[in-house]
């Protein structure tokens, strides 16, 4: 068990290490430079060395790296070129609002997809589940920024039920807060609602038909009481995958929802930065979105040995 | 027509090429004044603007460090310098009451005005005039901050407390250096501390989310009628008309020609002025075919400014033949608007006569981020079509337009605006001398630099005038780059807000906003 997470921890740093060299190298090789980017068209030669060298950036490019892996080991990201705040700061402060949004995107998945999931199972090739499985199918295919555009219109400029570009921090006030968020994550919820309830059933036909379930119906239990006791359990296998996946890609895809919001969120500190130039950003950013995949990645290999022994069992073996 | 998504987004980055700062003869009704500002006394700003920014302050809020227009436009309510421009462009006195330049020109002394307080409720005194200009002229790290200012050779309050400044040579134009802004004399961190004297104070900077001002109660002139301020970043320009429709943001400068008329149908009134800008299919110079004469006239001949407007902006800008937009009365000569008129036959012939005949090609490089830039080189290229010109457009970002084609000057041919900073003949001329720093389009004219030298050398006004129309003249003749227009600015405001002023240069003046009844 230990040698497990020992070697789940190495590799992340690996992962980290890799992405960082990735990063470091796609700025060196795309045109703009930083120092350029912020005195804009009336930059001087001389100007430009003095930036440069202040930034940092007339050193060569293998050993900048260097210094920026031992810097971070250390815990300090840099500074941002644009807004000369630490990295640290200027991410924490947007943190709250893309956690937020991953949240209350994914439990609104969960909530809404494992009952539809089961419900369609249980009504299998039946009217329900046909008309159901259409909906699904062309819910599935329709990205979330477009529904984000779709909902901006009907429900902000015609239903008026919220303020289009309305956001409120969470430092003015949370309700109002999580209110406005409440859409974009419906936004995103939806198509991942969608294949969430594809996979449930697809999961739970496939296991309706095992020994144990014909067991479990034989002792007396209702259908209700064999779904959610014992096929849920075995059927959220494939779920728990899915759901790791998608908070990974919540937060990464974070940059288009956030766009078409206007939620100055991570999505919109990426974007920024990359245009800026800001390095030490950008790479923070990403660096982040790296530990969330690898990290979620690990989630859901802990939830699988707490759903099925058997993966436990394995492993032993 | 392509339709370019991101629209506005690096553009307010740039100084010294770029686009908005909006003027225009139209200036709205001075306000009604309400009950408690009509005497002066008991006066207080009310109520409460969200303006849509479409860049946020990315490089710092130093006013003697900032470059970028966008942000420059934004501290214009924060600071002030000893004078400072007006809506027309002239400079009236500030922090200064008033000042004295002697016969030579070397020595200028700048009397203080009474009751001229910072944000920090603290007077302005002598001391913190002559911090912040030397701050700008130290030359300790390099390269001084206003390289302008290192002309000065003396800067003391004398005994009356007024501020003398001695230069080393006379310099015309030094005056609009005085605009640098005035900051406080214990403020040895101004991109932290953000003290100025303008009629707003600053309260807030989130990164990529809001600047939050404040109208300042103490303010010396005539003070804000909004109290608050909130400058909101709208990264995404698709959603500037749904966040004005839904009530979000009540003001956007700058918004496109079919972004106005769709705001126009709502709740929003279009003020229009225009950008105070040179766009120009500018040509390097250096580019082979484009170093004979001809082919550069030839390109003239072929395009059509008003064909241009019509396409990209409903018609509205003002046509321009040179280096130079009408804001500049003075050097604005509409009759050179007549040199290149349309002529498909005749830049047929100039091309012949160069040996291009049908067999000109170019690439257009054009920052994809600003929609009318973009929207021009497509009609560019069919109008250059007509003439046997093959031109291409190869659409880069912000930055690799800044790096590759301003200052590496790797490029054939470009659309671009470029401005005027400070609002000088200097800062429009001096680039198309052939050794200029800026001159990214490579001109070398013998001619124009013997004649734009004469004209820094005399100090005779009107004789350097007549010497800067000259120039000017010069450059349409000789085709320097194909000249097109200074691009219309469009200004949505809610209705229920008017005052709002365009300037001759990158200034939005919040002060001047105000509420009406009329919803």
């Amino acid at each position: 068990m230990n040698n497990y997470y020992f070697k789940k921890i190495l590799s992340l740093l690996a992962t980290l290490l890799v992405i960082s060299f990735l990063v470091f190298s796609a700025f060196e090789i795309i045109p703009g430079d930083p120092a350029l980017s912020r005195l804009g068209t009336n930059a001087t030669p001389e100007r430009i060395a003095a930036l440069r060298a202040e930034m940092g950036l007339d050193k060569p490019f293998l050993f900048r790296y260097f210094l920026w892996v031992v810097e971070c080991v250390k815990g300090n990201f840099g500074t941002s070129y644009s807004y000369n705040v630490p990295v640290m700061s200027m991410i924490g402060e947007k943190l709250p609002i893309t956690i937020t949004l991953t949240l209350l995107s994914m439990s609104m998945t969960m909530i809404i997809s494992v009952p539809l999931g089961i419900a369609l199972a249980k009504y299998a090739h039946r009217t329900f589940d046909k008309v159901g499985f259409i909906a699904n199918q062309t819910i599935m295919s329709v990205p979330a920024f477009f529904l984000g555009i779709l909902f901006t219109y009907i429900f902000g400029l015609v239903l008026h039920w919220f303020k289009p570009g309305g956001y409120i921090s969470y430092k003015q006030s949370i309700p109002g807060f999580i209110g406005f968020l409440i859409v974009p994550a419906i936004a995103i919820a939806i198509p991942k609602c969608a294949m969430s309830i594809k996979l449930l059933r697809a999961a739970v036909l496939q296991e309706a038909d095992k020994d144990y379930v014909r067991t479990a119906y034989s002792r007396g239990n209702s259908t209700m009481q064999v779904m959610y006791r014992h096929v849920l359990k075995n059927a959220l296998i494939p779920l728990v995958t899915f759901w790791g996946m998608a908070v990974a890609d919540v937060i990464a895809g974070s940059i288009v929802i956030e766009q078409v919001f206007n939620i100055p969120g991570l999505g919109r500190v990426l974007l920024t930065s990359i245009s800026n130039r800001d390095y030490p950003v950008v790479e923070a950013v990403i660096l982040l979105i790296a530990v969330v995949v690898v990290l979620m990645d690990l989630v859901t290999d802990i939830l699988y040995r707490r759903i099925d022994p058997r993966v436990r069992r394995n492993e032993k073996g | 027509m392509k339709k370019v998504r991101i629209f506005l987004t690096g553009l307010l980055m740039t100084m010294a090429v770029a686009l908005g700062g909006c003027t225009g003869d139209k200036t709205a009704e001075t306000p009604v004044s309400s009950a408690e500002n009509a005497d002066g006394s008991g006066y207080s700003a009310t109520g409460q603007i969200t303006i849509g920014i479409a860049q946020d302050l990315d490089d710092g809020l130093d006013p003697h460090k900032v470059d970028a227009a966008g942000t420059r436009e934004i501290l214009f309510n924060v600071y002030e310098g000893l004078v400072k421009y007006d809506v027309n462009g002239n400079l009236v006195p500030a922090v200064a009451s008033d000042y004295a330049i002697s016969t030579d020109g070397l020595t200028y002394t700048f009397t203080l005005r009474e009751g001229v307080l910072f944000h920090d409720g603290n007077a302005v005194t002598p001391d913190d005039v002559i911090y912040s200009l030397s701050r700008c002229a130290d030359t300790s790290n390099g390269e001084a901050l206003k390289p302008a200012l290192t002309n000065i050779s003396f800067l003391q309050a004398n005994d009356e407390g007024k501020v003398v400044i001695k230069l080393n040579e006379p310099d015309p134009d030094f005056l609009s250096y005085m605009t640098t802004a005035i900051i406080p004399a214990w403020n040895t961190d101004p991109e932290t501390n953000v003290v100025g004297t303008g009629p707003y104070k600053f309260v807030s900077h989130t990164p990529q989310e809001s600047v939050v001002l404040e109208a300042f109660d103490e303010y010396w002139g005539e003070k804000a009628h909004i109290k608050n301020v909130t400058l909101k970043v709208i990264a995404n320009p698709d959603s500037i008309v749904m966040e004005m429709m839904g009530g979000s943001v009540d003001m956007f400068c700058r918004v496109t020609d079919e972004q106005a008329k769709e705001l126009a149908t709502g709740d929003f009134n279009i003020e229009t002025g225009t950008m105070n800008l040179v766009q120009a299919l500018y040509l390097n110079n250096s580019y082979e075919p484009f170093q004979d004469e001809r082919v550069r006239q030839a390109i003239c001949y072929a395009i059509d400014p008003d064909e241009v407007m019509a396409y990209v902006s409903g018609g509205e800008g003002t046509e321009i033949a040179t280096a130079v937009f009408p804001a500049f009365g003075r050097y604005y000569d509409a009759s050179l608007n007549d040199n290149y008129n349309k002529d498909v036959e005749k830049a047929k012939e100039l091309l012949k006569e160069a040996g291009y005949e049908n067999s000109l090609e170019f690439s257009i490089t054009v920052p994809s981020n600003y929609q009318p830039h973009v929207a021009t080189a497509e009609v560019l290229v069919e109008q250059l079509k007509a003439a046997g010109i093959n031109a291409s457009i190869e659409l880069v970002d912000w930055d690799t337009w800044l790096s590759g084609t301003y200052s590496e000057r790797n490029y054939q041919a470009t659309v671009i605006g470029v401005d005027a900073n400070p609002l000088t003949a200097r800062a429009l001329l001096e680039r198309y001398r052939s050794d200029a720093g800026n001159n990214f389009m490579n001109y070398n004219n013998p001619d124009f630099d013997a004649k734009l030298d004469a004209a820094f050398a005399t100090y005779d006004d009107e004789e350097q005038t007549k010497l800067f129309k000259e120039c000017l003249s010069i450059l349409s003749e000789t085709a320097a780059s194909a000249y097109i227009q200074d691009l219309p600015c469009f200004v949505a405001v809610r209705k229920n807000v008017a005052g709002y002023k365009f300037y001759p240069l990158y200034a939005q003046d919040f002060a001047s906003l105000y509420f009406t009844d009329a919803q």
